[in-house]
């Protein structure tokens, strides 16, 4: 009996010692130092304890409501405990660094992922921070024995993959856009108008007073414009036909599959008492003949509906839209402003779906205006 | 086998299984004289952490000033102007801090305050190439992400920045621009909806009322 628990107390032992032990060689400018770190295992990542690393490259450790200071080097580290950016600063710079995973607090002490830990170490101290092959597996708290992976090239987990097709789409994206930018270099035009509802299928949008959603609204006026233009043998493609969502990556996707050079979004915002109106969000891009183009088509848009509604306040701004900031692709997103009825409890949508129901024609007129003095400058 | 040689392979196994468990204990108590030892460091470390080894904000001599920041109107439509008092120092991510925590708590009835009492931005800073990076929890997108429209988001944006890199609050301290991070990252899709946060922002003054 005696000799099974004696055997079990050794065995026990043993796998503590490969518990908590992880063997890191830190590379020094002027030496090279191994070092037992602790360290514990979550998520297939490895943590190594903070303030034994900074100890044993003889830095100093203090934390401050929610700020870890370290002083390593005549450098000192701030790292906000709640983020996972960390400034570096010393007499003759200042450097930022963007940790991937936040710091972790287990056990009532401070806990860095291994990889970010390379990272502060090589921005601190110039030196490089490895794990000792030989020691590399080890035995976590019943749990069965785990290979820890370190090198930069690890294969993707089951967990990241979404991660990863979200990362695809958007090269894919990046792709296109760069060859988007290629072609806008050589020519500007209105010939593949993108029209896109705004919102859809489970985003609604936001909802109205009198119950209406604005992803109905937006498709309900989407449609009528598209088939104004339609009539004037514009070339259009619209986002979204029926009741369904999609997503604002695939809407990118989607301009940029159809070589669309122009798009309007189409979207409402909350009544408001005095009158019904428009704004206009003109795309800002990094391109400012663009910039200068998107403006003129909006000037367009706003001079043609002022011309024949002179009630209707018209408000215009130029900032980043997210369907330019993806595509490259100029264009404006038309914001309806209905009025509150004086109940208060129902907003008129009289002026662009029923009585005023001409908007649509004049915003395609607008846009043929805008296309012909474009290609005749040309 | 004899007895003789079997109580002398007994022993023989006895001798080993000792030496075994005599190196087990010595084993356990070189660890734990190295955990003794270690922590007496760590707790040294800390406590001979002296402030004037490290940069401390609070050590910053501090008075109060007025600076006038943007806030969103009543109902919606442009942002106001307010002047509120905030204590300033002599650090510039600190003020920021300072002007956004007092906008949160604008209790004026014909304001409303960008970001909510209940949202504290996870991080301001100052990056070496003067941009200034606010970084807010994703408790914000839980509060927006519904009810959200391209004029509020423009507004929401432009409260912060307008307010933050003026001339009164920026001083001599060169910022570039605001960029807006969520949990550290580049916000996709749920807030803002309608307007990118891809990049960073300057100042545009277009949205400020204009009675």
């Amino acid at each position: 009996m005696k000799k099974k628990i004696l055997l079990g107390m050794l065995f026990f032992l043993s796998v503590i010692q490969l518990t908590y032990a992880v063997n890191v060689v830190i590379s020094l400018p002027d030496s090279v130092q191994t070092v037992n770190i602790d360290s514990f295992n979550e998520g297939g990542k490895i943590y190594i304890h903070l303030p034994s690393l900074i100890m044993k490259i003889n830095g100093a450790i203090s934390i401050q409501d929610n700020l870890v200071k370290l002083s390593v080097n005549n450098k000192n580290v701030n790292i906000d405990f709640q983020s996972n950016l960390a400034s570096i600063n010393d007499i003759s710079e200042t450097k930022l660094i963007q940790f991937q995973n936040q710091i972790k607090i287990w056990q009532d002490t401070i806990w860095i992922e291994m990889n970010d830990a390379k990272t502060l170490i090589q921005s601190i101290s110039g030196g490089k921070l490895e794990t000792k092959d030989s020691l590399q597996e080890k035995t976590i708290e019943g749990q069965p024995i785990d290979t820890i992976e370190i090198k930069e090239t690890n294969e993707p987990e089951k967990e990241d993959k979404e991660e990863i097709n979200e990362k695809n789409l958007l090269e894919e994206i990046s792709t296109k856009q760069e060859n988007v930018i290629q072609k806008k270099e050589n020519n500007f035009s209105l010939d593949k108008i993108f029209i896109d509802a705004g919102h859809g299928g489970e985003d609604k949008g936001i909802t109205l007073p009198s119950g209406k959603y604005e992803k109905e609204i937006t498709l309900l006026f989407a449609n009528n414009l598209e088939s104004q233009m339609k009539k004037d043998n514009i070339n259009t493609v619209l986002s979204r036909k029926s009741e369904q969502f999609i997503g604002m990556k695939e809407r990118c996707n989607s301009m940029l599959n159809e070589k669309v050079d122009y798009f309007i979004s189409i979207h409402t915002e909350s009544p408001r008492r005095e009158r019904e109106g428009l704004i206009i969000f003109v795309s800002k891009l990094s391109d400012n003949d663009l910039n200068t183009k998107n403006n003129y088509i909006a000037d367009e848009i706003i001079k043609t509906i002022k011309e024949k509604y002179k009630d209707i306040e018209i408000e215009k701004y130029s900032f980043p839209l997210y369907l330019s900031d993806y595509t490259n692709i100029p264009g404006i997103l038309l914001e309806l402003i209905p009025r509150y009825k004086d109940d208060l409890k129902e907003e008129t949508w009289d002026i662009f779906l029923d009585k005023k129901s001409d908007i649509y024609t004049l915003i395609k007129d607008a846009i043929k205006n805008a296309k012909n003095s474009i290609e005749e400058k040309k | 086998m004899n007895e003789l040689k079997r109580k002398t392979i007994r022993r023989l196994f006895f001798t080993i299984w000792s030496a075994i468990t005599i190196i087990a204990i010595l084993i356990v108590v070189f660890m734990v004289y190295e955990l003794i030892q270690e922590n007496s460091t760590l707790v040294n470390t800390i406590i001979n952490t002296s402030p004037q080894k490290l940069p401390d904000d609070s050590t910053q001599v501090s008075h109060n000033k007025s600076i006038t920041v943007y806030v969103l109107s009543k109902d919606g439509t442009c942002l106001r102007p307010l002047e509120i008092q905030v204590e300033w120092k002599t650090s510039y991510q600190e003020n920021c801090r300072q002007i956004l925590n007092a906008m949160k708590n604008i209790k004026v009835e014909t304001y409303v305050p960008p970001l909510p009492e209940d949202i504290t931005p996870r991080g301001v800073f100052l990056t070496p190439e003067g941009e200034l990076i606010i970084d807010l929890p994703s408790l914000i997108i839980t509060k927006y992400e519904k009810n959200t429209t391209a004029l509020f988001e423009s507004l929401f944006t432009y409260s912060i920045v307008d307010s933050l890199l003026q001339k009164e609050v920026t001083t001599d301290t060169v910022v570039k621009g605001v960029r807006f991070l969520i949990e550290g990252s580049v916000p996709m899709v749920e807030f803002p909806k309608h307007i990118s946060w891809s990049q960073p922002f300057t100042p545009d003054y277009s949205l400020i009322c204009s009675e």
